[in-house]
């Protein structure tokens, strides 16, 4: 679906604002970007779409380079693009924007006006569409970017932190958006600084700090960079729980933190038995135990830290 | 190139004008007020004229040069006006990035670009000049027994002089407001390229007069002109600058 292979962008004579990106988009999955500030997630958003040329290497939509002019309209039909300002002309109406990118698209009036009802109808936008997009808040800019990326019905969105900004149900809104169409086959990339937010509707996640550091999904991103952990809620711990934890040779890591106590180790499921026998033993009350599990933020900033980690990929 | 996109980049283009006001507003007051200043100078000329000379219309036509040469100022002024207009707002409303991820050529993005301008400025322009020939004629018929407009050298000056200006001022615009921050500044440095281009020409009408050879080197100056501002505009409108630099 999209392939990229050794994608390098460096602007003017700066340094390079990516370098050597390799990765492939399978159909009809959500492929996320995660990155900190000036990592190269917009200008890998821009190189996929086909907005700017790549410096060295080359991304292939369809089989199809970008970057060729004499495919310009099977690739921008193909791909869909929501840019990090929904870039609206405010004077307009909704309507009047969507009729305007639809119309260079090549689509009909009626094509336009059926569509338009369709996906602005999903966001309850449909009776204001004949407003002023000015008038309207951020979040719905936002979903008549969304509905103006889809108008065309392309088989691939590429959008540049959709959820950025925008209140908690409009989140959601957007949220269920993308996973609907995901599943009906519409492969979405997406840049992202919300890690929530990539780690519950993503597929796969690229973590790219000019270059790639780690693309797999997000499970196995955790479980490859963290050791699991427990946490034992205790209804009368004490510090003094820590030199029991610390005493059996199977853990790796003991916290306290009131009431809890976290242990890490390798083979949990065989080993906890042990652990809870201990504890009963040195007159603890359990109250629960329940695995933890490190959150995509925990995993995103080891990855930041250990910047220069060579690039790993794991099947989903 | 496509003209059915260049059309909707124009159409789109015209309706963003019929929304600002105050660009409605310089499109109605630049003519409104060049018109007045012409009419009150073949007002004058009229006045002083002793009727029933045998080339009165001839030396009412040479005395009014100016009337019609202020004119020529209409479509140049407000294309550079429309213009900074069209592109600055594209950049403040970061709507160059969506408008890319269309289907559209450089070639039909930089055309659809100076259309938007160039037909209100020149329908204003032709506009003018026609309401000159008709309040002209009313002021002067009374001396002449006849009309005095449109003579040929009015004519010219209104479809080949001041069409060329438009031109001019058109793709000057497109090259200046690529760097420029806001409208305002866009307009500014576009009329401090445009005006001495105008007033040069406007110089040259009054020198030439009704002499066909100077007036034939005044054109293919200002043909010169245009035909390099064109050539700029196009070497330097290629999506990957527009969306790199035009921020």
């Amino acid at each position: 679906m999209i392939t990229a292979t050794g994608l390098s962008r460096a602007y003017g004579r700066g340094p390079l604002a990516v370098d050597g990106l390799d990765f492939s988009i399978r159909r009809g999955e959500i492929f996320a970007l995660l990155g900190p500030n000036g990592a190269g997630k917009t200008t890998t958003i821009r190189l996929i779409a086909g907005l700017i040329e790549p410096t060295a290497g080359r991304v292939l939509v369809h089989g199809m380079p970008t970057t060729d002019r004499s495919h310009l309209q099977e690739i921008h039909d193909a791909v869909g693009v929501l840019p990090e300002v929904p870039g609206h002309y405010e004077s307009l109406s909704a309507y009047r924007n969507l009729r305007f990118h639809g119309r260079l698209h090549g689509l009909s009036d009626g094509q336009i006006h059926d569509r338009a009802r369709e996906l602005l109808g999903a966001f309850d936008l449909w009776e204001r569409r004949d407003e002023r997009v000015a008038t309207f808040s951020k979040g719905m800019k936002q979903k008549v970017a969304l509905v103006r990326a889809m108008l065309h019905a392309p088989s691939c969105l590429v959008l540049d932190e959709p959820i950025s900004g925008l209140d908690p149900q409009a989140a959601k809104t957007v949220r269920d958006f993308l996973i609907e169409q995901r599943r009906q086959g519409t492969t979405i990339v997406l840049s992202t600084h919300n890690l929530d937010d990539a780690d519950r509707v993503s597929d796969r996640v690229a973590v790219i700090q000019t270059r790639l550091l780690a693309l797999d999904t997000p499970s196995a991103l955790k479980g490859r960079l963290f050791q699991r952990s427990v946490a034992v809620r205790l209804q009368n711990g004490n510090p003094a729980v820590l030199e029991v934890a610390r005493r059996l040779p199977f853990v790796l890591h003991a916290t306290w933190e009131e009431p809890r106590l976290q242990i890490r180790m390798d083979r949990p499921d065989e080993d906890m038995p042990t652990v809870i026998e201990a504890l009963l033993r040195a007159g603890y009350r359990i109250q629960y135990v329940e695995p933890v599990s490190p959150s995509l933020e925990d995993v995103y900033l080891r990855l930041i830290q250990e910047r220069g980690a060579p690039a790993t990929e794991g099947g989903p | 190139m496509r003209q059915d996109r260049v059309r909707e980049i124009v159409l789109k283009d015209l309706s963003e004008l019929r929304a600002n006001r105050s660009t409605l507003i310089s499109l109605v007051i630049f003519p409104v007020f060049l018109l007045f200043s012409a009419l009150v100078q073949v007002q004058s000329a009229v006045a002083a004229a002793t009727p029933g000379g045998a080339d009165l219309r001839d030396a009412l036509l040479g005395q009014t040069v100016l009337a019609s040469s202020l004119l020529m100022f209409t479509a140049p002024l407000i294309s550079v006006v429309v213009g900074s207009t069209g592109i600055v707002l594209e950049k403040t409303n970061r709507s160059l990035e969506p408008l890319l991820a269309n289907p559209i050529s450089d070639s039909e993005l930089l055309w659809g670009k100076a259309l938007a301008p160039l037909i209100p400025a020149l329908a204003t322009g032709y506009a003018a000049f026609v309401v000159l020939f008709v309040a002209g004629d009313a002021i002067a018929w009374g001396t002449l027994g006849g009309p005095l407009y449109p003579g040929p050298f009015a004519l010219y000056q209104m479809l080949v002089l001041m069409t060329l200006l438009a031109l001019i001022g058109t793709f000057s615009t497109l090259i200046v407001s690529s760097r420029a921050k806001d409208v305002r500044g866009a307009q500014q440095i576009s009329m401090l390229v445009v005006l001495p281009v105008v007033a040069a020409a406007i110089v040259g009408v009054a020198l030439a007069g009704t002499n066909v050879d100077l007036m034939g080197i005044l054109t293919l100056a200002l043909g010169l002109i245009a035909w390099l501002v064109v050539r700029i505009a196009i070497r330097r409108f290629h999506r990957e600058s527009i969306l790199v630099n035009w921020q």
